[in-house]
């Protein structure tokens, strides 16, 4: 969990849509979790493991850092 | 809406359900032990896992189980520190005190429907925060 003044931010909205509109449902079953969880994680309200994050970024054939961005200041600034 | 918020959601209906009851049937019997019959539909917090195929919980499922398992443990702590030292201070330590059988069988089914409805308060609240 992100500490104060952090925050990790997500492409995977953007990133579904660049892989020819890959639907919640499909990377839902490509990741191994469940529609809600993705609808979470775009929406910035649940921040995914390790080893989720992993294979998100797997599905959309990128690495962890194309689709997720750790940001520490845009809090305190 | 997620399968295990479905679930919370039932949980939360058969612990209200059961206490609704359990409340009518005081009203209308005047008898507290055979009210007690309203405690039996605890048993359908149960029924949502009797499938064949039962949903596989994600990650995100069971990090909101264990949270809000913490959440109800605390609240029924909080519960339980109350009803164990209330009586005392307001009764007197030294007091005796009668209590039939039937108000020690509902304390555990009342114990039961603190930890349940808690439970599945704190997952629904948690679904809906994210």
């Amino acid at each position: 969990m992100p500490g104060k003044g952090e925050v990790v931010r997500n492409n995977v909205r953007r990133l579904r849509f660049d892989a020819g509109e890959m639907t919640q449902e499909q990377l839902g079953k490509l990741a191994g979790v469940t529609r809600h969880t993705i609808m979470a994680i775009e929406a910035g309200k649940y921040d995914p493991s390790l080893l989720l994050a992993f294979r998100i970024a797997r599905a959309f054939g990128k690495t962890v850092e194309d689709v997720f961005i750790f940001d520490s200041e845009q809090l305190a600034s | 809406m997620a399968e295990f918020e479905k679930y919370a959601w039932w949980n939360l209906c058969v612990a209200v359900g059961t206490v609704v009851l359990f409340a009518a049937l005081c009203i209308v019997t005047r008898k507290p032990a055979a009210s007690m019959a309203a405690f039996s539909i605890l048993a359908l917090s149960g029924c949502p896992f009797f499938r064949l195929r039962p949903p596989a919980a994600d990650e995100r499922d069971r990090e909101i189980d264990r949270r809000s398992t913490t959440v109800a443990m605390g609240f029924f702590w909080l519960v339980f520190v109350i009803a164990g030292v209330g009586p005392g201070f307001a009764l007197g330590w030294d007091t005796l005190v009668r209590v039939p059988v039937w108000a020690f069988s509902q304390v555990i089914s009342a114990a039961w429907i603190v930890i349940l409805a808690a439970k599945s308060a704190a997952s629904i609240r948690m679904y809906r925060a994210g």
